[in-house]
């Protein structure tokens, strides 16, 4: 179990959140597809979509960021997994390289990977929209960590005080 | 600390679970490639299968061994120098003369060479011979033959025919083993390796070039053919194949030591026939 008390902030619950937070933390997952559709060539593009919209909502409540960066670094080993492919099938059909058993073995497992993805995806983007955190194995914990955890000098900040005019 | 642990608990598991998907499914025979299935095939099975192969061959009619003290003698030096520079082999070599006028020779499973007597005759010295005989060899050491085998009839085909006597497929067997060539990866590694040997054997590689050259000149015509179909063709041309021996660097210092033999009365003893 983590240590929640004092070193993290509260987390919002469902009903703290408008309908816009919630459809933009489900949009980060539902995004990704729409890119991977358009990057399937290039598996890059995919990562850059998962860059861009997470800065789009960097000033956005912590439940959007933390959907988005999850999203976003979810992204990185299926983007390396493909790239892998595509560097090993490009060296096969233009190198001397040759079809073995290694090569068909990780095309599957890839394959296999980019499907739980893709589930996984879904889920995240159907809780998201009910204003549930959904946390992935270890992508989940470190967007926690990145965006919930309490920095030393954010409590320093100096927050303008509103005051009446001097009479 | 306790997250960092938490943390890096899951990424080995993810890591792990990936490694294991794909190490798996690479151990499925399923997916192994015709090549890779080969090893499924063990040597002791392989001399079993180039057993009945051979006897098929030789059982043929049209199949007549050429065998004479002059001449086994020659093909015994020859295949004992090279043999002794393999290294480890788990073959037990045998060479065998054919008495047929084609500038051929072939190598079926387990070690088994058969050399026409036509390229005997058509090699100037038996240093020709030698990389010849070398570059048969490295089909076997590869495991090409029965490669080539199991790409073209299965290899199903050659375990069934290792569990049962049949005819039909013994000799279809062997009419492979004849007539199908290897890949051009295979033709080049076969290259790379009776250079290698050659050297060992302290015979000169570019014995190979001054074969392939004056062959080059006899099929004048159909090389020019093979040549404009270079890219489309799976067996590298004769030209890329001259290049290759005569770019060969030998370690410095390498003096080759040429068979004491008279080429000639090995050459009369094929067209004299059988003692």
């Amino acid at each position: 179990m983590m240590e929640t008390t004092a070193e993290y902030y509260p987390l919002e619950q469902p009903d703290e959140l408008t309908l816009r937070q919630k459809e933009d933390a489900m949009g980060a997952y539902l995004m990704m597809f729409a890119a991977i559709g358009a990057g399937l060539p290039l598996p890059n593009i995919n990562l850059a979509a998962a860059i861009i919209y997470y800065y789009i909502n960097k000033s956005s409540s912590r439940f959007v960021r933390f959907h988005s960066f999850q999203a976003l670094i979810a992204t990185i080993p299926t983007t390396l997994i493909n790239a892998g492919a595509m560097f090993w099938t490009l060296h096969i059909i233009f190198g001397d390289w040759h079809v073995n058993s290694n090569f068909k073995g990780y095309i599957i497992a890839a394959v296999i990977a980019n499907l739980a993805y893709f589930v996984i995806g879904i889920i995240a983007a159907m809780k998201a929209r009910k204003g549930i955190y959904y946390y992935y194995m270890f992508f989940g914990k470190i967007a926690y960590q990145k965006v919930f955890s309490i920095k030393s000098g954010d409590d320093k900040k100096e927050v303008p005080v509103n005051l009446p005019p001097n009479l | 600390m306790k997250i960092k642990k938490s943390i890096t608990r899951d990424l080995l598991i993810l890591l792990g679970v990936f490694a294991v998907l794909w190490v798996g499914f690479s151990y499925i025979p399923f997916f192994k490639s015709d090549d890779e299935k080969v090893s499924l095939l063990s040597i002791a099975n392989e001399e079993r299968l180039g057993k009945i192969i051979t006897e098929a061959i030789e059982k043929e009619p049209t199949t007549k061994i050429c065998s004479n003290d002059v001449l086994d003698s020659a093909m015994l030096l020859i295949k004992s120098r090279l043999i002794k520079n393999i290294g480890l082999t788990e073959y037990d070599y045998r060479i065998k003369v054919i008495d047929k006028n084609d500038i051929n020779a072939f190598t079926v499973p387990g070690g088994n060479i058969y050399v026409y007597s036509g390229l005997i005759n058509f090699c100037e010295n038996p240093e020709e011979l030698a990389a010849v005989l070398a570059h048969e060899i490295g089909h076997a050491e590869k495991r090409h033959v029965v490669s080539k085998l199991a790409k073209e009839l299965g290899i199903s085909i050659l375990f069934s025919v290792l569990s049962g006597n049949n005819g039909v497929l013994i000799s279809e067997i062997g009419r492979t083993s004849l007539s199908t060539v290897f890949d051009r990866e295979q033709e080049k590694q076969a290259d790379e390796f009776s250079y290698a040997l050659m050297e060992k054997s302290k015979l000169d590689p570019k014995n190979m070039s001054s074969f392939m050259l004056r062959l080059r000149e006899k099929y004048a015509d159909a090389e020019k053919v093979m040549d404009n179909l270079e890219w489309m063709s799976t067996h590298p041309n004769t030209n890329s194949r001259i290049k290759s021996a005569l770019e060969y660097k030998t370690a410095s210092g390498f003096v080759s030591s040429p068979f004491t033999l008279d080429w000639t009365k090995v050459n009369e003893s094929i067209k004299k026939g059988n003692s």
